[in-house]
């Protein structure tokens, strides 16, 4: 399980883009859809999510803004740009790339 | 237990430095905290396991932390452009002192012309050295910040004040120099300087009401 982790945690950043491309979403809410396409085999860290978070804004794939919520706490919202959907596809063809490369080599 | 969280999260930011970007990280971290916690709950889990399972969950906060720090502000002005301000600023300052000596040097409008060109020169460098000096930017949304940023325009400021006080002086001694050796009324000339004093002092006056 660790090293499915290890390798899972690589793609990270591609992960998140891919949560923000049918709406704009807020760090628990990514991550309870992570745990449940899962089903509770994994789980992003927070450090991890929200390293991520200010990586992918810093380059510009995504930007953030606070939610109006009348009652608790505010919560942070992400959205993705047109930049981000680029990143997305390149790293989907990469991952694609990479997958068929695997296979060849170790099966 | 949600105070408890609040807590956990006001002891790991006990030591970062109090920014914007900084805050908003902890209202975040906060906020999805407590709903994580709260979704425990809401699943059978007790207090105590739920507190437990979302602080474990959180990983190596110091290194997110370390993420969100800035750089630091304020580059130290580089030595080469110190010195090439402080070379205008003598330039500047010899041209003033000159410039009373030319009228007595070359004879006539010529003499005049060359003593207001110099003045002229003199200012211009000194109004140059007082524009180009940097205005701060602000890295990050502090107090701090603010009143570094405050400084930096306020000595801008200065040094254009400066720069049109010493000409005005300059133009004040030559007036008093010509004036007197062409009409030879060294006796009562001196008045000049109360007269220009007293300018100074309705300038400064009039810009401190604008302000």
């Amino acid at each position: 399980m660790s090293i499915t982790a290890d390798m899972i945690r690589g793609h990270t950043d591609t992960i998140i883009l891919r949560e923000l491309l049918d709406k704009d979403s807020y760090g628990y809410e990514i991550n309870k859809a992570i745990q449940e396409k899962t089903d509770n085999q994994y789980e992003l860290k927070e450090a991890t999510l929200y390293t991520a978070f200010r990586r992918l804004e810093q380059a510009g794939y995504i930007q953030s803004y606070w939610g109006d919520e009348t009652t608790g706490a505010r919560r942070r919202y992400y959205t993705i740009t047109e930049e981000g959907r680029a990143q997305y596809q390149n790293a989907i063809a990469d991952w694609a790339h990479a997958k068929l490369l695997i296979d060849k080599l170790i099966l | 237990m949600i105070d408890k969280i609040r807590a956990y999260l006001d002891n790991a930011f006990e030591n970062a430095p109090k920014t914007r970007r900084m805050e908003d990280l902890k209202e975040e971290l906060y906020s999805n905290l407590v709903e994580k916690y709260n979704d425990r709950l809401k699943h059978g889990l007790s207090e105590e396991d739920a507190y437990n399972t979302v602080i474990r969950g959180i990983g190596n906060i110091d290194e997110l932390i370390d993420s969100v720090r800035e750089p630091s502000p304020l580059a130290p002005t580089p030595v080469q452009e110190t010195s090439a301000r402080a070379i205008r600023t003598a330039v500047a300052v010899a041209l003033y002192i000159m410039s009373p000596f030319l009228v007595i040097l070359i004879d006539n409008t010529a003499g005049i012309g060359a003593m207001f060109a110099a003045i002229a020169a003199a200012t211009g460098l000194l109004i140059y050295n007082g524009m180009t000096r940097k205005s701060y930017v602000r890295t990050e949304d502090t107090i701090v910040e603010e009143f570094k940023e405050w400084h930096v325009n306020n000595s801008r400021q200065r040094d254009a004040v400066n720069a049109f006080k010493g000409a005005f002086w300059s133009i004040t001694v030559a007036i008093y120099l010509l004036v007197s050796f062409i009409f030879r009324i060294w006796s009562f000339s001196w008045i000049i300087f109360i007269i220009a004093v007293a300018i100074e002092n309705i300038v400064k006056g009039i810009l401190a009401l604008k302000e």
